[in-house]
């Protein structure tokens, strides 16, 4: 009887092949997590867990379990974990010292985007940096009340000015004019009384009568001319002043007038920090595999000791390479997780050393369209990356743009499509980033001075017949520095709304200043017309009686004869020594 | 008292070449050099390991003259990466080392690491005059135990 058909001996033997098998699987998952554990973090440029690895020696794949993948800029957070790995390695390579892995499947994956803007490692510059303080200056113009000193600078208010400052120096000529005629004429009469009071001294009296009593009517008259002319000049002058006030309106426009405002002013006031988050996400992203794959094979050393020769006529070959990995998961976009899966080409740890590039295909499943197409060719000495995103039909969230202060604009919920080409050569950077929503309401909330302002109706109106936006940064320069400019319609139809709100705004002020010039040249009018009348009826009291004073001193002067020595003689007393 | 202290030590020396010829622990401890001086993830030093168990030498020998080699390794390194370089770097064997490197296995040898290809040379020129100071120095020792 053969041993091998007693249990005693059997027995012991397959317990021993069956630990030693064990013994054998559990070696190799440990070697095979602590080789994948290596190898992954070479490949992404990061730290890479894995709780668990498998080896299957019938079929030739390993399985590794729980994935983690930390942030590569953010060492410690989670960026990608994964519920498993299928890897079908090939066997021939390894003789090479070469992984080649024909087939991978990632299943379960979820991107973790714990990451703030702000522990980013670069700003993005835009054309219009300084925009919020640019908009917030000329937003301040638009609500600014008018300058009280401007209705002074009209032309009938100037007018009235004149006029009020002219007429009472008219007036004054006019009552020294009529003072001074009063004193002559007083003179003459006090003159002409002292000659007839002493007929004798007849001699003494003015010889000049005839010629002053000329002058003096003729004073009175052009006097009393000019006062009789007075209400004339005051209508013709207040009709100068109406005729003036057609230029008010001009001038007034002219004061208010506002620059228009800057569409792409209010572009970057609104949508600058929205659209720094994305491009500086994607330039991140960008620069992140330029380090992850550099340009030169030798750029990340290991810290082996010696250096590897390599002979002539070898063809140096990356050490990792992943053919074709699958990857299955979900993500989260704009607050909705969605289903993904792809292909992950060509993945190597050396892609300066392989023959074609990395390619990377991801698409959306289910009911959002969504499609990552990514390159990174490193092959021939080239460095040339691309990135396409193309999402549509996204279901966005309420969304604010803009400061708080002084103009924000609320976003209702609406759909939404994200397109993204870039690409990088070297360092200069290249490409587009559009964003379109659809069936949107815009809702402007206006604060601080603007708000109790009409621009804030008008905004309303105007924007309501908004109902889509489209966004485009183009971006340029270099990774280190990328520069951008932003387009997009919703600055002109802000700048258009908020132009047509600062012209009512400055209809308005023109209208209040116009009926508050109108009511100061009334009332001054009216006030030097009362000035006016009063010394007319002063002078024409004081001038009232000066006919009759003048006709009184020409009479009394054809009196003023000289006699003969006979008729003074009559004149004599009978009884005279000298009759 | 310091015989008593020495004891352990006695006993563990005893363990270790008692049993073995001169001979054989100079052998063991020139292949535990050879396997120290070299960096270890190549096939070259697990052949030598291999070798050291399928050759008649003192294992405990050789494990020790590899920990102890090991630690003296950085200090050798820059020696054994020039002369590395210097054997890698002929022309005239360029073509043969491609067409070894290039067969099956050939890269896991790592014998185009500068620092492999230097301590191998480094413990094959040393690998004589070590065992013939070794094998010395344990007939001495033999001879203070037989004693």
């Amino acid at each position: 009887m053969s041993r091998w058909t007693r249990w005693q001996f059997v027995v012991p033997r397959l317990l021993m092949c069956v630990v030693g098998i064990m013994a054998v699987h559990f070696v190799l998952g440990v070697a095979a997590r602590i080789a994948a554990t290596k190898s992954a973090s070479d490949l992404v440029g990061a730290s890479v867990d894995i709780d668990h690895a498998r080896v299957s020696l019938t079929d030739g794949r390993v399985l590794l379990g729980g994935l983690s993948v930390s942030d590569p800029l953010a060492p410690g957070e989670p960026w990608l974990t994964a519920d498993g790995c299928e890897i079908e390695i090939a066997a021939a390579p390894l003789l090479e010292k070469r992984t080649v892995i024909n087939r991978a499947r990632l299943i379960g994956v979820r991107f973790h985007d714990s990451r703030s803007a702000t522990g980013l490692p670069f700003s993005s510059h835009f054309a219009n940096d300084d925009a919020n303080t640019k908009a917030a200056h000329q937003l301040a113009t638009i609500g600014q009340p008018l300058d009280a000193t401007v209705i002074n600078k009209l032309e009938s208010v100037g007018r009235t000015s004149q006029l009020c400052e002219r007429w009472p120096a008219q007036l004054a000529a006019l009552a020294t004019r009529a003072a001074e005629l009063d004193r002559q004429a007083k003179e003459l009469e006090q003159a002409i009384a002292a000659a007839n009071a002493n007929p004798l001294r007849y001699d003494d009296s003015p010889s000049d009568v005839p010629s002053t009593v000329t002058s003096l009517q003729r004073e009175f008259d052009r006097l009393n001319a000019e006062l009789e002319r007075l209400p004339q000049q005051l209508e013709r002058q207040r009709r100068a002043i109406v005729a003036a006030r057609r230029k008010d309106e001009a001038i007034l426009r002219e004061h208010i007038k506002t620059a228009a405002i800057d569409q792409d002013l209010i572009n970057a006031y609104l949508l600058r920090d929205e659209a720094s988050k994305v491009v500086n996400d994607a330039v991140t992203y960008l620069r992140y595999m330029q380090q992850v794959f550099p340009a030169k094979a030798t750029a990340r050393r290991s810290e082996r000791r010696g250096e590897d020769i390599l002979f002539s006529g070898v063809h140096p070959r990356p050490a990792i390479v992943i053919r074709n990995l699958e990857v299955q998961g979900e993500t989260n976009a704009s607050g909705q997780n969605v289903a993904f899966r792809g292909l992950l080409k060509n993945l190597t740890t050396s892609p300066a050393l392989h023959d074609v590039p990395i390619q990377l295909k991801l698409s959306s499943v289910g009911s959002t369209p969504m499609e990552v197409r990514a390159t990174i060719d490193r092959t021939r000495g080239q460095v040339r990356d691309e990135l396409f995103v193309d999402c549509r039909d996204m279901r966005l969230v309420e969304r604010t743009l803009g400061p708080a202060e002084p103009l924000q604009l609320k976003l209702s919920p609406c759909a939404g499509s994200l397109s993204v080409s870039l690409s990088v050569t070297k360092d200069k950077l290249s490409g587009d980033i559009q964003f379109v929503q659809k069936d949107v309401k815009i809702t402007p909330a206006v604060t601080g001075k603007l708000s109790d302002s009409a621009l804030s109706k008008s905004l309303t109106e105007n924007l309501g017949e908004v109902n889509s936006l489209a966004t485009r940064v183009s971006l340029g320069g270099t990774l280190d520095q990328p520069s951008c400019t932003l387009w997009s319609n919703l600055g002109p139809a802000v700048a258009e709304a908020m132009d047509l709100a600062a012209e009512d705004l400055a209809d308005a002020q023109a209208h209040d200043a116009l009926a508050e010039a109108r009511r100061q040249v009334d009332e001054r009018l009216a006030s030097l017309e009362r000035q006016i009348a009063d010394h007319q009826s002063k002078l024409a009291a004081k001038l009232g009686n000066m006919p009759q004073r003048i006709d009184r001193i020409a009479h009394h002067q054809t009196r003023r004869e000289r006699i003969s020595v006979e008729q003074a003689g009559r004149r004599l007393p009978n009884n005279s020594l000298f009759r | 008292m310091l015989s008593a202290l020495l004891a352990p030590v006695r006993r563990a020396v005893h363990a270790l070449v008692g049993s073995h010829s001169p001979a054989e622990l100079a052998a063991g401890f020139t292949l535990g050099m050879m396997i120290g001086f070299m960096p270890k993830t190549n096939l070259i030093a697990l052949s030598l390991c291999v070798l050291i168990f399928s050759l008649r030498c003192n294992k405990g020998i050789a494990l020790a003259s590899a920990v102890l080699f090991t630690c003296l390794a950085p200090w050798t390194d820059p020696f054994a990466h020039k002369l590395g370089l210097a054997a890698l770097r002929m022309p005239s064997l360029q073509a043969n080392y491609a067409s070894v490197f290039s067969l099956p296995l050939g890269p896991w040898f790592g014998f185009h690491n500068t620092v492999v290809a230097g301590s191998l040379l480094m413990g094959l020129y040393l690998a004589y005059p070590v065992f013939w100071l070794s094998k010395t120095a344990c007939n001495v020792v033999h001879r203070g135990f037989a004693r």
